[in-house]
């Protein structure tokens, strides 16, 4: 059976990706996750399960509502600051301002990180959805993964 | 100069220690930044950003820069996505 990726969100968290969202709007926006990552039994075989602890909201700088970059300088300085507090970069996420959340033929060509998750916050048709994905980049294929919120 | 050498022989060894996205990892000499991401598999070099003591390098210097013993390198993937296909500017496919 194919192991699946379990994230754990905290709410506050989930609530920071969309505000910054919000905040973006019509822009898309995007930033990065950390946390730690584990096994659980899933009946099948081992699931792996990433808990998210810290939320990084970064610039786009391409400042569009239809595509997003991550300045480098952001990224490391997010990477330094998860090393000092010995998390793990799990994922990224973006929003799509006006469709929906699932990735792009652009987004599966720029995710070169299999080991990543992605997360894609939609607003688009005044709702907020936020769902996660593992991209195959070579096989030009994602598959959802289970979000789970918690308090 | 006397130069000892051992009667057993030992090779002189150039492996050296460097720091690879926080991992301590053994490098095969002094190499250059293209071979040492090549050496920790990292896919898609041409996307990849390095950042080496602290200092991001500009694509074109990866094969001129050389680690050395205890060096912290960091080496993380272009992060982007999208509607629509951009064409590459400047440093960095966009």
């Amino acid at each position: 059976m194919r192991r699946k990726t379990v994230l754990i969100l905290p709410e506050c968290l989930r609530d920071k990706m969309v505000s910054h969202a919000h905040a973006a709007y019509p822009k898309e926006a995007c930033g990065l996750f950390a946390g730690s990552i584990g096994t659980k039994d899933g009946g099948g075989g081992e699931d792996c399960v990433k808990i998210i602890s810290e939320v990084y909201c970064l610039n786009n700088i391409d400042e569009s509502s239809t595509h997003f970059s991550m300045s480098p300088e952001e990224q490391f300085s997010a990477i330094a600051d998860m090393r000092k507090k010995k998390l793990v970069l799990l994922g990224n996420f973006h929003s799509h301002p006006s469709t929906p959340s699932r990735p792009s033929s652009e987004d599966i060509r720029l995710a070169f990180d299999p080991d990543l998750s992605y997360i894609i916050i939609s607003l688009a048709d005044g709702k907020e959805v936020v769902k996660s994905f593992k991209i195959e980049k070579n096989a030009q294929r994602y598959t959802g993964e289970t979000l789970s919120l918690v308090r | 100069m006397i130069k000892r050498f051992a009667i057993c022989g030992i090779k002189w060894r150039n492996d050296m220690n460097v720091t690879v996205n926080g991992k301590i990892t053994t490098v095969s000499g002094e190499i250059n930044i293209t071979k040492l991401l090549e050496e920790v598999k990292a896919q898609d070099p041409l996307y990849v950003t390095v950042q080496l003591n602290g200092t991001i390098l500009k694509t074109a210097d990866f094969e001129k820069i050389t680690v050395k013993e205890n060096d912290v390198v960091e080496f993380l993937y272009f992060m982007g996505g999208g509607n629509f296909l951009r064409e590459p500017c400047g440093e960095k496919p966009c």
